[in-house]
């Protein structure tokens, strides 16, 4: 690695922020959960449980549920909502609790809208008949019994190790840790913990970014500013276009076709059928480890030179690959598919240079703190526009900001070709030294599973010590082990495949059960209809399912424990990525792990049930059985569907969408012919809709008859269960997605009219055309029929646009321009009115409207303090003010007007009355002396309408045009 | 013709010297022929009367000289006032904005037979 020289380490950091202390006013979380007093009693000796129970009431405080939802089956408990709590001593605990509007809450007038009662919490087999009670009987919860520092109510939620790496005040932190361990949380900690500092929160998943706004809404400090953007959106306003969204899946695509295009198979090399391999290392390392000042670069620093590539050890896959990448890439015209294939690396290399260069946007200048999660998802690229940006704002303010970046290097399932060694090594010489959190427990899946992802983590332990991930540890929390029956571990061996296609389409309809492949790719032999049902290990990461079903796992142990020529670079880099992938698909259950093997033989079935230790042997009849034993009320079938659709819109659209029309079906319809008359499910499958609908609107090419259906189900359940104002928003958006040409104020001022907590659908759906809209909306104010809409409330807008930072500049820049549009069409009427929304108006502009007004006097003096003397003078005459237009005149003009001036001087000093002195003649003497002659050249025409007007030939009385 | 009149009048003093100068200016005056009335008055050294008949003359420069008081503020104010309109600017009236031209006459306009001095 070579590191420039011209890079000077950083030394100042913001000063310390303050710890935030235990009053900090009111937050969105305040007020919102009400608990019952029985609830502490049942807590009172649960410690896990109620560590538990503080994480799901900080879930519901921001999101208004937790993220594993069930309902009550038993007619006497619907209403009731169910979340498991984890074991205790060998029991399973859940909290009971409704939000406002169900029929256990119905009855409760002075319950808030988005209130919920936390009623009960139960062992799992409990399921006796339970009402709400007494509304006395409840306390509620402000954010400080929500907190770590102060609750009083439950155990504290964080670990010693989230709470020091919250606290430190380090600039540049590090966080890392297995699936599972707390990450996210951790920097979530970090944020709250300290108030008034603005901060920028990233990650390239966008519903975690959804999930962290939500979060922040509820609990971010007063006085803290949170921005939550996802990674694309950030680079986005970086470059000021927005980044095209591609899936991996499309990526690679895209890269096969180019490869087809150029027709060169013949020099493919050890790449040969492994074109997804190449396509990761291309992404990963030769562009994405192309930084300047890092490493040599060439082609305009969009690679790396092939010294780099090859000899200073960035690539990992041996001279021969190398050479043949590098052969490939250069035959294939690479310039040609670059931003086809990675447009995210192609927009991360932009912002680098535009950073280099310099440049930030005005909405990036403010921020205190920046927070980046997943970080093992993005290339060295993307994470030096990160230091870069970190470099910039020091440079502009004197002291950088703080970097707080979560990772687990086991996680690399999107190519990135993280290595913790080379972000270290960036950090250092770019910032500062960063410190270093490892969190070793996994504190989300319970022990049983845990144990099984720690088992296949020993997977590692074959291949050579630098591919393997950081600090193998041990995960396991102290006692975990003592709650053997907190989850199941099933091996279910299938006979054939057709039986395997038959359990597939079965399980497909089954709730809250994910089938997941721990290949890249679904295997060949799942059928059509099942294939949309089946998530890769990519697909379903940082995703959750009670129940998780892994395809084919005796394959894969067999191929990972077989000897491999450990002098293959290739093929130990397809090793580590497969164990990544495998330890994924391991821990997304929390309740039920299924390994799903099809005909395995006696070495896959040993694999297997070792790693398993000793599960329960199932059959395709038995797993079935298992799932139809299960007796899922409505609203928890629909709850179900509506969180698997809001998890899976990033990953497969399709699919989400499939999801939500399926809760659509079981809420049946509106009005009478509603199955479910919950208001709050209503709700919930209402924005689930919405938010998946739109997002397709604006991200996919869809073909007409499939967008004229999406938009007709979003405006169905808009009117049926929506307001007014989100139908006109659906409405707006189907039209301006289906025109993108077309001018977005109508949109966005539906938007404005939705109100923030009312439009998160429409803000998520509109986040990748952010750039887009505010391109559009520099357009309209330019146009003579849309430049009078900037009048309205510009700043509102401009924030549905997703606007960052100092919004009132902005507003100002674009009604200066709407101004000028206005003034050149000779629209006065229309600018004068947006040009009173400026607070200062500028005075050329002030005076150019003022003139097309015909207000003369105003227009001169703001002309006079544009320094514009000459249109000052025009306006001053033009007003019959002599004396403020003496001031300007020159030549003839100085004559004329100083002669008025006298003659109206003398006029005043004439004697009072001596017009009944004058005699005939001297009345007549006078007369003549004074009579002026008539203005020469004055004609009249017609005017339209056959009313008369005065043309005069020689005009001075048009205005001058703005700009 | 005025020439002819101061012809007649020359005449008229040298054939009327007997008679009265007051008589003869007042018959001037009777017939409107003020400034010969008001010569004539001067030479009477009747300057009161001179002054009146100067002024039906429309001759306010010598009805100056024997103009006192309020009389003597009006006709050096008429003077001003011709003198400025006769120095004004060549070709102003071409060059005026409506609105001065507007504002001019406003404040020129005095109760005259003349609605104002620009009409």
């Amino acid at each position: 690695m070579t590191t420039s020289g011209s890079i000077p380490k950083l030394k100042f950091f913001r000063p310390d922020f303050p710890t935030a202390g235990p009053m900090r006013g009111e937050r969105g979380a305040d007020g919102r959960l009400r608990l019952h007093q029985s609830i502490l009693d049942e807590i009172e000796n649960r410690p896990r449980v109620s560590k538990r129970l503080a994480i799901v009431a900080q879930q519901m405080a921001a999101l208004g549920r937790s993220t594993i939802v069930k309902g009550c089956s038993d007619p006497v408990n619907s209403g009731w909502r169910r979340t498991p709590l984890g074991g205790h001593h060998g029991m399973h605990y859940y909290l009971w609790w409704s939000p406002q509007g169900t029929r256990q809450t119905q009855r409760f007038r002075s319950l808030k809208r988005n209130s919920i009662l936390l009623r009960a919490v139960r062992h799992h087999d409990d399921h006796r008949p339970l009402n709400a009670g007494r509304l006395m009987d409840y306390f509620t919860l402000d954010w400080s019994d929500l907190d770590s520092d102060s609750a009083p109510c439950f155990e504290t939620p964080w670990t010693d190790v989230q709470q020091l790496f919250a606290l430190e005040d380090k600039p540049v932190r590090l966080v890392y840790g297995y699936p599972g361990s707390g990450k996210t949380v951790a920097l979530w900690r970090a944020v709250e913990a300290r108030s008034s500092g603005n901060t920028l929160y990233l990650s390239w998943s966008r519903s975690l970014t959804e999930h962290a706004r939500a979060r922040f809404g509820a609990f971010a400090p007063p006085g803290s500013d949170v921005d939550t953007r996802d990674f694309s959106t950030f680079l986005g306003e970086l470059c000021g276009s927005d980044v095209r969204r591609q899936s991996l899946a499309a990526s690679r695509e895209v890269f096969r076709r180019a490869f087809d295009w150029w027709k060169i198979s013949d020099h493919q090399g050890p790449w040969r059928n492994r074109m997804d391999a190449l396509h990761a290392e291309l992404r990963a390392v030769l562009f994405g480890c192309a930084v300047p000042g890092m490493y040599e670069c060439d082609d305009d620093d969009a690679r790396l030179s092939e010294k780099a590539y090859l000899t200073d050890g960035v690539s990992s896959v041996g001279p021969t690959a190398g050479n043949h990448l590098l052969e490939l890439v250069r035959r294939s015209g690479w310039r040609g598919w670059y931003g086809d294939v990675f447009p995210e690396i192609s927009s991360a290399r932009s912002a680098l240079s535009r950073l280099n260069k310099g440049h930030l946007p005005d909405g990036l200048r403010h921020f205190d703190r920046i927070v980046v999660d997943e970080v093992q998802d993005l290339t060295l690229l993307e994470v030096a526009v990160v230091a870069q940006y970190c470099r910039v704002l020091a440079a502009r303010r004197g002291y950088a900001p703080w970097l707080l970046l979560a990772f687990d290097d086991g996680q690399t399932v999107r190519p990135s070709g993280f290595d913790p060694g080379r972000l270290n090594n960036l950090l250092h010489h770019w910032l500062t030294t960063p410190e270093e959190f490892n969190l070793e427990h996994n504190v989300r899946s319970p022990g049983l599973i845990a144990r099984v992802v720690e088992r296949a983590s020993f997977l590692y332990t074959e291949i050579r010590k630098g591919y393997r991930p950081v600090d193998q540890r041990s995960q396991l929390m102290e006692g975990t082990g003592a709650s053997p029956v907190d989850a199941r571990l099933i091996y279910a061996e299938i006979e054939n495949r057709a039986e395997a296609r038959n359990l597939l389409v079965e399980l497909g309809d089954v709730d809250d059960v994910a089938i997941v492949t721990p290949e890249s790719t679904v295997p060949d032999w799942v059928p059509p209809e099942s294939r949309n049902a089946v998530l890769t290990p990519e697909e379903a990461k940082g995703l959750e399912y009670s129940s998780v079903c892994v395809l084919e796992m005796g394959s894969v142990l067999t191929r990972l424990r077989r000897s491999v020529d450990e002098q293959d670079p290739l093929e130990i880099h397809e090793r580590r990525t497969a164990m990544d992938r495998l330890r994924v698909a391991l821990s997304r259950a929390t309740e039920n792990l299924i390994l799903v093997d099809v005909a395995p033989d006696d070495r896959a079935r040993q694999l297997c049930l070792q790693l398993l230790d000793t599960p329960e042997r199932f059959t395709a009849s038995d797993l079935l059985e298992l799932f139809e034993d299960a007796d899922y009320p409505p609203d928890e079938r629909i709850y179900t569907r509506t969180s698997d659709a809001r998890r899976l819109a990033d990953i497969t659209a399709g699919r989400a969408w499939e999801r939500a029309l399926q809760a659509l079906r079981l809420l049946g319809g509106a009005g009478d012919r509603a199955l479910v008359d919950d208001r709050s499910v209503q709700i919930e499958v209402r924005d689930t809709v919405l938010s998946i609908a739109t997002r397709r609107l604006v991200e996919a090419s869809l073909d007409p008859a499939m967008r004229e259906s999406i938009s007709q189900t979003a405006e169905t359940v808009a009117q049926a269960w929506g307001s007014r104002k989100q139908l006109v928003a659906v409405r707006e958006l189907a039209l301006w997605t289906a025109n993108r040409r077309g001018q977005p104020l109508d949109l966005l001022a539906a938007g404005l009219a939705l109100g923030e907590s009312d439009r998160v659908w429409l803000d998520a759906a509109l986040a990748p055309a952010l750039q887009e809209l505010r391109q559009a909306l520099r357009n309209c104010a330019n146009d003579l029929a849309s430049a009078p809409r900037f009048a309205g409330d510009l700043d509102g807008i401009l924030r549905v646009a997703g606007l960052m930072g100092d919004v009132g500049e902005e507003a100002r820049r674009l009604r200066l321009a709407a101004v000028d549009a206005l003034a050149n069409g000779a629209k006065f009427k229309a600018a004068s009115q947006v040009l009173a929304r400026l607070e200062s108006p500028e005075p050329r502009r002030l005076a150019v409207v003022s003139e097309g007004l015909g207000l003369h006097s105003q227009a001169a003096a703001a002309f006079q303090e544009a320094e514009l003397y000459q249109d000052a003078l025009r306006n001053w005459r033009k007003d019959g003010k002599y004396e403020e237009a003496l001031a300007h005149a020159k030549g003839k003009t100085k004559g004329d007007l100083e002669w008025m001036i006298k003659a109206e001087k003398l006029m005043e000093r004439r004697p009072r009355e001596i017009h009944n002195r004058l005699t005939v003649a001297e009345r007549k003497r006078l007369a003549k002396a004074t009579r002026m002659p008539r203005r020469r050249n004055i004609r009249t025409t017609s005017g339209k309408g056959g009313g008369r007007s005065r043309q005069y030939t020689k005009s001075r009385g048009a205005p001058r045009r703005a700009g | 013709m005025r020439a002819d009149k101061s012809k007649d009048f020359q005449k008229l003093l040298r054939t009327e010297k007997s008679r009265d100068l007051k008589d003869v200016a007042i018959e001037l005056e009777q017939i409107g022929r003020h400034s010969d009335a008001a010569e004539v008055f001067e030479e009477a050294g009747m300057y009161q009367s001179a002054l009146r008949n100067w002024r039906e003359a429309g001759e306010f420069e010598r009805a100056l000289r024997h103009a006192k008081g309020r009389t003597k503020a009006d006709l050096k104010w008429l003077i001003s006032a011709e003198r400025l309109m006769h120095f004004r600017p060549e070709g102003i009236q071409d060059r005026l904005e409506p609105a001065e031209r507007k504002r001019l006459g406003k404040a020129m306009r005095m109760p005259m037979p003349q609605k104002t001095l620009f009409d």
